[in-house]
C-alpha cells in the first residue's frame, strides 16, 4: 500500500509483527525500498518468533555469538548498557527467554530513517508500530506533529508533540494488553497506562520508554535524570505527569 | 457546499480504503445530499451523537474495544434538526462486502455518523463490522481533526494496525 499527496510518498510495510509507516519525499523511493529490505532482514535475523532466526538459535544455544550476524553482538552490548542505566528495568529476557525486541525495533527504525537521510531527504518520518523517528522537518520549515494516543480512550489523542529531528516512543497497555513485566517482581507493570519518551534517536528513546513503563511511578525521576530525554505519562488511574523539559515539545 | 461534499466524500473514501486494506481501492464517485425537511419520522436505532458526544471522565479499561462515540445503523435523514445536513456516501464494494456510510453535518462539522450498510456475513466480517468499523470512523475523524503526521502509542500488532490511528493517516488522501 503506497500512496500520498504530491511530492510525498506514503508506504505501510507489514514487518516485525507490526506495520511500519513511511512518509518520505517522493524522490526517495529507491531508498525507501532499501529501508524496507533492511527491516525484513532485521525481522529474519532478530525475531524471537522465528525458529530459524539468529536470536532464536542463539537463545536456544544452537548458535554461538560469533556464528551470528555481527549486529547481534552490537545489540547485546547496547542492551547491557541500557539495562545497567535503568537499574535492570530494561532486560533482554522479558518473558524469561532471550528476546532483545525491546531494543531491536527502535534501533531498526532509526537506522531505516538514517538510510533515507543519507540519500539526501530533507524530511521524513518512520513510524514502527507506534514508535516514531522524525528526520528533518515536514517541509517549509514546519515541525513534525506526532499525536500521542490516549491509552484510556481508544481512538483519541492525549496530546500532540512537535519537533524536528526527534523520536517519540510510547510504551503502554493500549494495544496488546499488559505485556511489559517488571523484571524485579516478575509481575506485569501496573502503575502506568502509558509512558511516552521523546529524544533525538529512536533506539534509546524506545528502550527508555520500555524501561520507564516497567519502572512505573519511579520513571519520572529516572527520565528527569537522563540528559536529552523527556517523558509524559498517563497513570492507570487516569492522572498524568511530565518531566520538566517536556513542555518544549508541546504545540 | 460543493467543497464540503467533496471533503466528506474523501472521508468516506478514506474509511472504505481502510476496510479494503491490501486490496484495490474502490472508487466513490460522489455523495448524495439530503438537507433537513419538515418530516421528523424516527430513523435509525440509537440517536446518540457520534463524533460530538462528550464522554466526561473515562474510567481505566482493559478492553480495547472502546468506541469513541456510538454509530447507529440506519439513515439519520429523518432525524435531522434545523441546520443539519445528511451526506450519504455511495455503496462501495470492499473485500468484506458492501459498505455505505452517512454523515450528518452542521456548520461544516461532522456531528453524527451512521452506518447504512456493513458486511455481516462471515466471522471475520462481523469482527470488522461490529468492532473495527465503528472505531475506524472515530479514529479517522480524530486524526483529521488533530492534523498530525503520525501517532505514537503502545505497539500495535500487524493485525491491530487496521484499527489504529496511524492506518487512518496512511490512508488519507
Amino acid at each position: 500500500m503506497t500512496g500520498g499527496q504530491a511530492g510525498r510518498l506514503r508506504h505501510a510495510e507489514h514487518v516485525m509483527g507490526t506495520v511500519v509507516s513511511f512518509d518520505v519525499p517522493a524522490c526517495a523511493g529507491q531508498e525507501l525500498g532499501r529501508a524496507v529490505r533492511w527491516l525484513h532482514w532485521v525481522d529474519a535475523t532478530f525475531s524471537p518468533y522465528r525458529e530459524d532466526s539468529d536470536v532464536s538459535r542463539f537463545g536456544a544455544g544452537a548458535l554461538s555469538l560469533p556464528q551470528c550476524a555481527p549486529e547481534l553482538n552490537e545489540v547485546l552490548e547496547a542492551c547491557a548498557a541500557v539495562s545497567a542505566l535503568s537499574g535492570g528495568y530494561f532486560t533482554t529476557t522479558p518473558g524469561g527467554r532471550f528476546d532483545p525486541s525491546g531494543y531491536v525495533k527502535g534501533w531498526a527504525i532509526e537506522r531505516a530513517a538514517a538510510m533515507i537521510t543519507a540519500a539526501g531527504s530533507a524530511g521524513h518520518c518512520v513510524n514502527g508500530g507506534g514508535d516514531v523517528q522524525c528526520a528533518g522537518d515536514r517541509g517549509s520549515g514546519q515541525p513534525w506533529r506526532i499525536g500521542i494516543a490516549d491509552p484510556l480512550r481508544a481512538g483519541s489523542l492525549a496530546l500532540v508533540v512537535a519537533g524536528r529531528d526527534f523520536a517519540v516512543a510510547t510504551s503502554g497497555v493500549a494495544e496488546r494488553g499488559r505485556h511489559i513485566v517488571n523484571p524485579h517482581t516478575g509481575q506485569p507493570a501496573t502503575d502506568l497506562a502509558s509512558v511516552t519518551v521523546v529524544g533525538a534517536g529512536l533506539t534509546l528513546t524506545d528502550a527508555y520508554a520500555t524501561a520507564a513503563f516497567a519502572m512505573g511511578s519511579g520513571a519520572r525521576d529516572w527520565v528527569e535524570s537522563l540528559d536529552g530525554y523527556e517523558a509524559f505519562a498517563i497513570t492507570s488511574r487516569g492522572a498524568d505527569w511530565q518531566t520538566s523539559g517536556f513542555a518544549a515539545y508541546l504545540t | 457546499m460543493r467543497r464540503v461534499i467533496l471533503t466528506i466524500a474523501g472521508t468516506i473514501a478514506g474509511l472504505v480504503a481502510l476496510l479494503s486494506f491490501k486490496s484495490h481501492l474502490p472508487t466513490i464517485p460522489s455523495a448524495s445530499v439530503s438537507t433537513t425537511g419538515g418530516s421528523s419520522s424516527t430513523g435509525g436505532s440509537s440517536s446518540t451523537a457520534g463524533a460530538g458526544s462528550t464522554g466526561g471522565t473515562s474510567a481505566p479499561s482493559s478492553s480495547p474495544a472502546t468506541v469513541p462515540g456510538e454509530f447507529p445503523m440506519g439513515s439519520l435523514a429523518g432525524t435531522l434538526t434545523a441546520g443539519e445536513t445528511a451526506v450519504t456516501g455511495q455503496v462501495a464494494n470492499t473485500v468484506y462486502g458492501p459498505v455505505q456510510i452517512q454523515l450528518v453535518m452542521r456548520n461544516g462539522k461532522i456531528v453524527k455518523v451512521a452506518v447504512l450498510r456493513q458486511p455481516m456475513n462471515t466471522i471475520n466480517d462481523i469482527r470488522i463490522g461490529d468492532f473495527a468499523f465503528p472505531k475506524l470512523i472515530g479514529e479517522t475523524l480524530t486524526a483529521q481533526t488533530a492534523k498530525v503526521d503520525a501517532v505514537s502509542g503502545a505497539s500495535y500488532t500487524s493485525a491491530g494496525y487496521i484499527q489504529s490511528l496511524q492506518s487512518a493517516l496512511d490512508n488519507r488522501a
